[in-house]
């Protein structure tokens, strides 16, 4: 690679890199992300590859292993262009197929696209597809085309162009300056204003001073920063580059969690990649300044994500938050001026200075500007990452994005923020998503997780959930935190076993407030909002569990019971021969009866009785009807409702 | 610069924290993890008080909070008396049995916790991780886990072999929680007295410790001084006194580690005084999982206040049935880093330790040979190679060893030895020696100088408690 030392150089570059492409021919992009990775992505490139061997088309057909595509639960995608036509849950053996009809035939393969239930069409263009269709791709758009470990695909989308811009014609007072008006808030949690932060550590007495990218990220079903560095790390290495200008930094850090092989690997790629080109290290594209940037693996700690305990494993000390009243902007790494931003914050900088901050402060809300990236599951149907402006409501996300609740079920609520946010739930659904909006609900925007939850999610469960998980995460240092959240575990523990007491919930609340004003770090500070907002929002909830035994959900084990209707039962032994207890009587012809004694409650029975029949019922705080007497239960051929369009059934 | 504590002016200065300015003017704040000698914690969160600034409102740790020029403090105003009230019912949820707790949690009017009672007794205030790492200098403990599992230990909890049993940690830690810890030997005054009553026998001596026997001793071994370590050894061997002996033998180098030796040979290469401390307790363990049962000791006071400490701590009958410790403890004033210590030889001498023929140190000198040329210079010059723990250790003359052996207060080319119980006795029996005379008074010396020096030391942690 030749080394770019002007900002001519750098374009003429991208002339050279894009003159050589062309077009018109044929381009396979293959989403390479980790969940693709996981349903099987390997296998379909190895798959394309062997088979444009076999027919001769290496020369003619283009190959791309990409980032993340975000529609993560349709994977492995494959996007086949000029034409955009974007082929979902593709396999090994599809193929050969796919090269026959689509690349040389040109004709699209009709089950490989998008089905939308909605409307009965199959959708050929992947922007088309409404998972896409309704976001705005700003941050994310480049992974769709860039192969991650290819400088010259993000530079061919006019990579490095801001850096080139800012390093030759601004001064670092007018990055500043550029970033503060566009108003980015940090995308990492507290929703802090970046620029202000950056003029802190600019501003803060001590050299050197440091910038860190936090890609930490470890909250429960977040993957955004991940798939953003694994998909398009030049992307967020030139936005760092920028801010190392701004704040006067020769020397940046990447704190990645190890369990993001794919994101390490790619960032080293990149770092290799950006240093040749002289898009790092010394006399950056001829203009004196110098930067670099070294990679330090997280050993996979929640709280080393929390500033000041990620300074000090970036240190090689235990990663525990410090107890000191003073930011990391003032004194972080080594005690000097660290700026800390997250990977989708640094990640939008480039677009900020190559738009400007007028563009960007034309899209969102009042408060919060740009768009945000939320990484969408649980009970939804589409799965995966989102891009949309600040102000787009939950509902738009859930429903026109995420296309619904599977199986017809009803939205209960949605948790936001991970285990510092909260819940919440259907009357709030057209809140529009903003950093302020989510705090005055008791949630937060946190880092972008929102995980779906329907109308069979217990919320006291799912409280006791992110307690347990936090329990865990949670250093341990401080009292409030480490008792406080042990505590609570127990009451939710109690409470979802049916052994809950009056003045539960006002205990919950006690130690909530104490974890909230008194705890060292903002784990321990806000570890408190998933029970606060579940308790304010679904009170009656935790009553059911308490006062009447019940979980209205019917998730909590110890207080549902599983009965089978008599008047239903077909006597098709299909539970009985599935329950691991053997705990259900009965016989062919002879209503079937479940002995509560040996039941273990683990819901085979339930699922496996046929819909259509649907004998086994699910039942929480009342007792469990008596079983009727065994002269009862003998199903008489050709008699009774039971016989009615059932007859084969119990044969088999 | 002023500032306002519960309504009352108080004069501050640049550095102080609230808590350092509340007590100035004896507002009390109860405090659980704070140690005037330690950097704060801020754990235990029991100093919490409300600061006034530009207006607003805040909660912050009095402890590690800065005192500012018309800060308004308030330590104890409604939601202060009610997070401490929480942090106690909790705290003594975990610690019901705990004094200190007890009493704060009462103080507080909390008599009963409304959560289920656990037996604790560790409060991870710290005070014992941070003493060892920040005043010791020597971190054989820290916080291990995270979360509610969070706990103070040895890494992969095992046998420390960094711990020199000064009971720092002892000292300082609130509750009785430390002193059960069965990895680390913390050793208190009641410890050594303890031990003493069941080890020793003879009469007790201010500086030299209970002793029965002292002699000056020098044999035809080439060791040390006058070889008597070696003799002894050879003798117990010899006279099936003990059955393998843990000696420190050359590894790489200047370099040192435990080797078991069971025969002659072996002894007789591990002569000679290496003045490193190097690891012990894991070495003594595997011996003992590996089946020697009857095996002498040779080690520094710090390794033998261990060695004693796992007997009284561990029951190593019922694990190692038939077991026999025997332990030769040697006069040590300080002992040395390896790297630091290669360092200082090069710089000052020139010389290589790992290639260095001798190095002793006797009269206040540290004397190295090299290349058939001797080179000295004074002790005292090489204070910042020294490991840290060392400035904790009172103890000069091993007074807990069955029998301890060094070169002050013996003629040149004899060594001292002091026959402290029955098994060192026996030993001494065995071995064949020419004896003169101790000059009592010059052992004394030191002993005195350096429980002087660790004295000075404890009293910074003292003070603060």
């Amino acid at each position: 690679m030749p080394r770019i030392n002007t900002k001519e150089e750098l374009k003429a570059l991208r002339t050279n890199i894009t003159s050589k492409r062309d077009l018109n021919k044929p381009y396979i992009t293959i989403c390479s992300g980790t969940a693709c990775h996981a349903t099987g992505s390997d296998a379909v490139a190895a798959a394309i590859q062997a088979e444009l061997e076999k027919q001769g088309l290496t020369e003619d057909v283009g190959v791309r292993r990409t980032g993340c595509h975000g529609f993560c639960e349709r994977g492995p995608i494959i996007v086949i262009y000029p034409g955009e036509l974007c082929y979902l849950n593709v396999t090994p053996e599809d193929v050969p197929e796919i090269i026959a009809k689509t690349i040389k035939g040109n004709e699209i393969i009709e089950r490989l696209l998008y089905y939308d239930s909605s409307t009965g069409e199959r959708i050929v263009h992947e922007q088309e597809i409404p998972f896409y269709k309704y976001q705005t791709r700003v941050v994310f758009s480049g992974n769709l085309w860039v192969d991650p470990a290819n400088v010259d695909d993000y530079i061919a989308l006019g990579g490095y162009q801001a850096l080139a811009k800012v390093l030759h014609g601004m001064t670092p007072e007018e990055v500043l300056e550029e970033v503060k008006s566009a108003n980015l808030r940090g995308r990492g949690g507290g929703g802090f204003p970046a620029g202000r932060k950056w003029e802190t550590t600019r501003n803060a007495a001590g050299e050197p001073k440091y910038v860190i990218v936090n890609c930490d990220e470890g909250d429960p079903g977040a993957y955004m920063d991940r798939s953003i560095m694994e998909g398009n790390p030049h992307r967020v290495l030139e936005g760092l580059t920028i801010a190392a200008y701004a704040i006067g930094a020769h020397l940046g850090f990447v704190y990645v969690r190890q369990e993001y092989p794919l994101a390490v690997k790619n960032l080293a790629i990149a770092l290799e990649q950006a240093r040749e080109y002289g898009f790092l290290g010394k006399d950056i594209l001829g203009s004196g300044f110098e930067f670099d940037v070294k990679v330090h693996r997280g050993a996979g700690a929640f709280v080393s994500g929390e500033s000041s305990a990620l300074m000090n494993a970036i240190e090689g000390k235990v990663g525990e938050p410090r107890p000191k009243y003073v930011h990391t902007s003032d004194s972080g790494v080594w005690d000097k001026p660290s700026n800390l931003n997250n990977v989708e914050t640094y990640a939008i900088v480039p677009l900020i200075i190559r738009k400007g901050a007028d563009w960007f402060n034309s899209i969102g809300t009042e408060g919060s500007k740009g768009t945000k990236i939320f990484s969408l599951v649980g009970k939804v149907n589409n799965t995966g990452l989102v891009e949309v402006p600040m102000g787009t409501t939950l509902r738009d996300i859930i429903y026109k994005i995420g296309g619904g609740i599977p199986g017809g079920k009803r939205f209960k609520a949605v948790q936001t923020g991970g285990p510092s946010g909260g819940v919440i739930p259907e009357q709030y659904l057209d809140t529009p998503v903003d950093f302020d909006a989510l705090t005055k609900l008791g949630s937060m925007m946190g880092s972008g997780g929102m995980i779906v939850m329907d109308e069979d999610t217990c919320i006291v469960d799912i409280a006791r959930y992110f307690v347990d998980f936090l329990c865990n995460e949670s250093c341990g240092k401080c009292v409030p935190c480490r008792e406080g959240l042990k505590r609570m575990r127990e009451i939710l523990d109690d409470i979802v076993a049916g052994k809950g007491r009056e003045g539960d919930i006002e205990l919950l609340k006690e130690i909530a407030d104490v974890m909230k004003s008194a705890s060292l770090c903002a784990l321990g500070t806000t570890a408190a909002n998933p029970v606060l907002s579940t308790i304010r929002y679904f009170s009656e909830e935790y009553e059911a569990h308490i006062k009447e035994r019940r979980c209205p959900a019917l998730v909590c084990k110890d207080l549902i019971s599983f009965y089978i209707d008599p008047d239903k039962c077909t006597a098709c032994r299909l539970c009985m021969k599935n329950c691991p207890e053997g705990a259900i009587e009965g016989d062919k012809r002879v209503i079937h009866v479940i002995d509560q004694t040996k039941c273990i409650k683990c819901g085979i029975c339930y699922d496996v009785c046929p819909s259509k029949v649907g004998a086994v019922l699910k039942i929480s705080g009342e007792p469990v009807p008596q079983p009727i007497p065994e002269a009862e239960r003998v199903i008489e051929r050709g008699k009774g409702q039971k016989a009615k369009g059932e007859g084969g059934r119990d044969e088999r | 610069m002023k500032m306002e504590i519960d309504g009352r002016g108080v004069k501050i200065e640049e550095g102080q924290t609230i808590l350092e300015a509340a007590r100035s003017i004896g507002i009390a704040i109860p405090t659980l993890c704070y140690h005037p000698a330690l950097e704060p914690l801020g754990a235990c969160r029991l100093c919490s008080v409300e600061i006034e600034k530009r207006g607003r409102k805040k909660v912050v740790t009095a402890c590690n909070y800065p005192a500012e020029e018309g800060l308004v403090v308030s330590t104890k105003s409604p939601d202060i008396i009610a997070i401490r009230k929480m942090l106690l019912e909790l705290l003594l949820a975990r610690c019901p049995d705990e004094g200190r707790i007890q009493s704060l949690a009462r103080e507080y009017g909390v008599v009963k916790p409304r959560f289920l009672l656990e037996d604790e007794r560790c409060i991870l205030c710290g005070l014992c991780t941070r003493v060892c790492e920040e005043l010791v200098g020597v971190s054989a403990i820290n916080v291990i886990s995270r979360g509610v599992e969070r706990e103070v230990g040895t890494p992969y909890r095992e046998l420390s072999d960094d711990c020199i049993g000064c009971g720092s940690c002892a000292l300082v830690c609130p509750t009785e929680a430390i002193k059960r810890e069965k990895n680390i030997y913390p050793t208190t005054a009641e410890d050594i007295a303890e031990l003493e009553a069941k080890f020793l026998v003879g009469e007790c001596d201010d500086e030299l410790g209970i002793y029965n026997d002292i002699i000056a001793g020098r044999t035809s071994m080439a060791g040390q001084d006058g070889g008597m370590v070696t003799a002894l050894l050879i003798a117990g061997i010899e006279n099936n006194i003990f059955d393998a002996a843990l000696v420190v033998q050359r590894a790489t180098g200047y370099n040192a580690e435990y080797v078991v030796a069971d025969d002659v040979a072996g002894i007789l290469s591990a002569s000679g005084t290496k003045y490193l401390r190097v690891p012990m307790m894991s070495k003594l363990e595997a011996a003992l999982k590996a089946g020697k049962r009857r095996i002498a000791v040779v080690g520094t006071p710090c390794e033998v206040r261990a060695v004693r400490k796992l007997q009284q701590l561990w029951d190593l009958e019922r694990e190692y049935p038939g077991v026999e410790l025997t332990i030769l403890g040697l006069f040590c004033f300080e002992s040395f880093d390896y790297l630091g210590l290669k360092a200082y030889t090069k710089r000052t001498f020139g010389v290589e330790l790992d290639k260095a023929e001798k190095t002793q140190i006797s009269k206040g000198k540290y004397i190295v040979t090299g290349g058939g040329k001797e080179y000295s210079c004074d002790v005292r010059e090489m204070e910042s190679e020294i490991r840290e723990g060392c400035s904790f250790c009172d103890d000069f003359a091993s007074r807990l060893a069955d029998i301890a052996i060094g070169s002050v207060g013996s003629p040149d080319g004899y060594s001292t030895v002091i026959v402290r119980s029955k098994a060192g006795k026996k030993l001494l029996d065995a071995t064949e020696f020419t004896r003169a005379e101790v000059d009592k008074k010059e052992i004394a010396k030191l002993v005195k100088f350096k429980k002087r020096n660790a004295d000075k030391n404890f009293a910074k942690i003292l003070e603060g408690l």
